[in-house]
C-alpha cells in the first residue's frame, strides 16, 4: 500500500495550483521550442534557470522537466507538416510522417504522434515509479569507489555512442573534465586556472557554457547560411486516427515505449537513438516493410513513443544516482543544485515532495500536452512562418538575459560568447559538444571520487577491481571498448577467409 | 579537409601540454595523497595522448574530404558571424553603464536590420516592443535583476 500512498502524495504535490501552473508553463514552452527549429530544450532550460530562482525547488524542476518532454511533442509537429525536425529526436518521424501529410493524412499522423507520446510517456512514468525507489536503496551503499567506476562506465558509453569519431569524443570529454577543474579545488580550496579572475573563482558556470555551446553557436551557424522555410500547405482535418490506424499502431506504441524507457536509462543514449532503433525494429517486424518510408503509420507511432518514454527513462539515473545520463539531464541537475537539492539515493527519503511531485507531474504534464497539442496545432503551424531574421535576435536576447541574471555579472556574458565561438568552431571541425558538457558537469564528482578512493585505499589502484559493483561496471566499460574491436577483426577475418576460399 | 583535422588535433595537443605545465605548478601530490594539481595533470596527459592518436589517425586518412570541412567557409557569410559577435561583446561591455532598455533597443535594432534584413518600420517597432516587453516580463513580473544605467532605464 506504500506505493499507492506515495503516488497519492505525489499527486497532492503536483496538483497544487502553483505546481500545476509551473507544469503548464513548462510543457507550453517546451512545445513552442520543439516547434521552432534552431533552439532546443538544452538551451531553453538554461535560459529559464535564473527565472526559477524565486520559485520553489519542486515547481522549478517540474517546469524544467516539462520543457524537455514538451519539446518532444513539439518536434514531431514540424517533422510531419514541414519535413523539418524541430528536435533531433524527431528526425525519424519525418520519414513516414511527412509522407502521410502529403497523402492528406496529416491529421491522423499528428494524432497518433500525440496519443503515442501520451501512452508511452505514461508507461515511462509508471516505470520510474517502480524502478527508482529500489535503485535508490541499492545506490545508498555506493561509496566513492563505486561512483568512480560507474562514472567511467558512463563516459565509455557516451563516447562509444558519439557520432563519427570516437577519438574526438574522448578528446572532448577530457576537455570537459579540464574545464570542470577551473575554480576552487574541491578538497583544499586552492584556486586553479583562474588567473586572478573573480568570475572564474566559482568555476566556469554551467549556464554560460551550455548556452554558448548550444544556443549562441547554433545562431552563428544559422546566420552565416541561408535558412529556407517551406510550409506544406494542407488542410488538417480529423486528428483522430481511425480504427485501422489504432490497430496498426497499438503494438508499435507499446514496443516503442518499452524500448525507449529502458534505453533512456543508459548513459549517453538520450532520446534520439531509441527513435532510430524502434523504427528499425518495427520495419523488421512488419508484415509489409515496403510501406515504410511511404507513409506507414507505424513509422510515426513507434519512434514518437520511444522518444517520450526515453525522456522518462533518463530521469531514473539522475533521480537515484545523481548521475545525469545525457546533456538535458545535466542541465536539470544544475537546476537541482541551484536550489540546494542534491539528487541521488537520498532524494526519495529526504525530499519525497520533490521526487514524487516531479514524477507525478510528468503524468499531469502528459495529459496537458495532449489537450494542448491537438487543438493548438494550427497555432504552431502559424508560428513556423516566423522568419529566422526575426527569430534569431530574440533567441540571442533571451540567452543574454538568462546568462546575465544568474549572477548579475556581465562577465558571464563574455564566458557565454567565448563558448559560442568554441561551439561554432567545434561544429566546423566536427567535434561534438555533448561529451564535453557531460564531462564538465560530472568533472567535480569524478575528481572527488578518484581522490577519495585513492586516499581510502592508500594509493592502491586495484581497489576499483576488488569491490564487486565497481568491478562489474569497469568490466562492462572495457567490454564496450573492446567488443567492437574484436567484432570488426572477427568480421575481417571471416571476410579474408571467404576471399581465400573464393 | 585533412589539413584542418590535423590542425585541430595539434591545437588540442598544445592545449593538453599547457594544462600539464600549469598543473605541475599547482602541486600534484602523491598517489596516496593527491594534491590540487593531480587531476588536471593527468587530464592534460590524457589529452596529449588522445590528440596524438587523433593527429596520427587524421594524417593517415586518405584524402577523403569530409562533407563539412570541404565547404567549411565557402559560400557562407561568416562575416555576419564576426559582426554579430562584435555587437554582442559591445553589448556586454555597455549593458551596466547604459542600462538594459537602451542597450537592448540598440542591440535589437542592429540585429534585426543588418543580419536579419527586415524592413525599417518592422525593425524600429520590433526593437521598441522587444526591449520594453522583455523588461516588463523579466524585471517587473519575474523580478529578475536587470541593470538600470543612464536615466534610470
Amino acid at each position: 500500500m506504500d506505493f499507492f500512498h506515495n503516488i497519492l502524495y505525489g499527486f497532492s504535490v503536483s496538483l497544487e495550483p502553483s505546481n500545476l501552473f509551473a507544469c503548464f508553463v513548462g510543457v507550453f514552452i517546451g512545445t513552442l521550442i520543439g516547434v521552432l527549429p534552431g533552439i532546443g530544450p538544452t538551451a531553453t532550460m538554461s535560459i529559464l534557470l535564473p527565472v526559477t530562482f524565486k520559485m520553489t525547488a519542486t515547481s522549478s524542476i517540474i517546469m524544467m522537466a516539462g520543457i524537455y518532454y514538451g519539446a518532444m511533442y513539439g518536434g514531431s509537429t514540424t517533422s510531419i507538416l514541414v519535413n523539418i525536425p524541430g528536435e533531433a529526436a524527431s528526425v525519424v518521424t519525418c520519414l513516414d510522417g511527412y509522407q502521410m501529410a502529403r497523402q492528406g493524412r496529416a491529421g491522423p499522423a499528428l494524432g497518433i504522434a500525440a496519443f503515442g507520446s501520451f501512452i508511452a510517456g505514461t508507461l515511462g512514468v509508471v516505470g520510474i515509479m517502480f524502478l527508482a525507489p529500489p535503485l535508490a536503496t541499492l545506490a545508498l551503499r555506493f561509496g566513492p569507489i563505486e561512483i568512480f567506476s560507474i562514472l567511467i562506465f558512463s563516459f565509455t558509453m557516451i563516447t562509444y555512442l558519439a557520432g563519427k569519431s570516437k577519438l574526438k569524443a574522448v578528446a572532448m570529454a577530457i576537455v570537459g573534465l579540464i574545464l570542470g577543474t577551473v575554480g576552487l579545488d574541491p578538497m583544499v580550496s586552492i584556486p586553479r586556472f583562474t588567473y586572478g579572475s573573480v568570475t572564474l573563482m566559482d568555476g566556469i558556470g554551467l549556464i554560460p557554457l551550455v548556452m554558448g555551446l548550444f544556443g549562441v553557436s547554433e545562431v552563428f551557424l544559422n546566420i552565416e547560411g541561408k535558412i529556407e522555410q517551406e510550409i506544406f500547405k494542407t488542410h488538417i482535418k480529423g486528428l483522430f486516427p481511425n480504427k485501422q490506424d489504432w490497430k496498426d499502431s497499438a503494438m508499435p506504441i507499446t514496443r516503442g515505449g518499452l524500448l525507449g524507457f529502458f534505453l533512456g536509462i543508459l548513459p549517453g543514449i538520450g532520446a534520439i537513438i531509441p527513435t532510430f532503433i524502434s523504427y528499425g525494429l518495427e520495419k523488421r517486424l512488419s508484415k509489409h516493410p515496403e510501406k515504410f518510408g511511404k507513409g506507414a503509420i507505424e513509422g510515426v507511432a513507434a519512434p514518437e513513443s520511444a522518444n517520450n518514454a526515453a525522456t522518462a527513462g533518463a530521469m531514473v539515473p539522475l533521480l537515484t544516482l545523481g548521475i545525469p545520463p545525457n546533456v538535458v539531464m545535466a542541465v536539470l541537475l544544475g537546476a537541482f543544485m541551484t536550489h540546494g537539492v542534491q539528487p541521488g539515493p537520498l532524494l526519495v527519503t529526504e525530499h519525497p515532495d520533490i521526487f514524487w511531485g516531479v514524477v507525478t507531474s510528468m503524468y499531469t504534464g502528459n495529459v496537458m500536452l495532449l489537450i494542448l497539442n491537438l487543438p493548438l496545432i494550427g497555432l504552431w503551424v502559424k508560428l513556423l512562418k516566423v522568419p529566422y531574421g526575426i527569430l534569431f535576435p530574440l533567441i540571442l536576447l533571451f540567452c543574454l538575459i538568462g546568462v546575465y541574471s544568474v549572477d548579475n555579472n556581465p562577465w558571464d556574458i563574455m564566458v557565454m560568447l567565448v563558448f559560442g565561438v568554441v561551439g561554432y568552431l567545434m561544429k566546423k571541425f566536427e567535434f561534438e559538444p555533448a561529451p564535453l558538457v557531460m564531462a564538465f558537469v560530472l568533472g567535480r564528482l569524478v575528481e572527488e571520487s578518484v581522490r577519495q578512493s585513492l586516499v581510502l585505499s592508500r594509493g592502491d589502484l586495484t581497489v576499483f577491481f576488488r569491490h564487486p559493483i565497481s568491478c562489474g561496471a569497469l568490466i562492462l566499460a572495457f567490454t564496450m571498448i573492446f567488443l567492437p574491436m574484436v567484432f570488426s577483426s572477427f568480421k575481417k577475418a571471416v571476410q579474408r577467409a571467404k576471399e581465400a576460399e573464393g | 579537409m585533412k589539413r584542418y583535422q590535423i590542425g585541430s588535433a595539434i591545437f588540442l595537443l598544445l592545449f593538453g601540454a599547457l594544462i600539464c605545465f600549469e598543473a605541475q605548478r599547482l602541486e600534484i601530490g602523491k598517489i596516496t595523497k593527491p594534491g590540487p594539481g593531480f587531476f588536471p595533470f593527468w587530464l592534460g596527459f590524457a589529452l596529449i595522448i588522445s590528440s596524438l592518436a587523433l593527429t596520427i589517425k587524421s594524417s593517415r586518412e586518405k584524402g577523403e574530404p569530409s562533407s563539412l570541412s570541404a565547404g567549411m567557409w565557402k559560400g557562407l557569410h561568416w562575416g555576419k558571424v564576426l559582426f554579430c559577435l562584435t555587437i554582442l561583446v559591445l553589448y556586454a561591455c555597455l549593458l551596466e553603464s547604459v542600462g538594459y532598455i537602451i542597450s537592448t533597443f540598440l542591440l535589437m535594432l542592429l540585429l534585426f536590420r543588418t543580419i536579419g534584413g527586415q524592413r525599417w518600420l518592422l525593425v524600429v517597432l520590433g526593437s521598441i516592443i522587444t526591449s520594453f516587453a522583455t523588461y516588463a516580463l523579466f524585471r517587473l513580473w519575474l523580478q529578475v535583476q536587470l541593470p538600470v544605467g543612464l536615466w534610470g532605464m
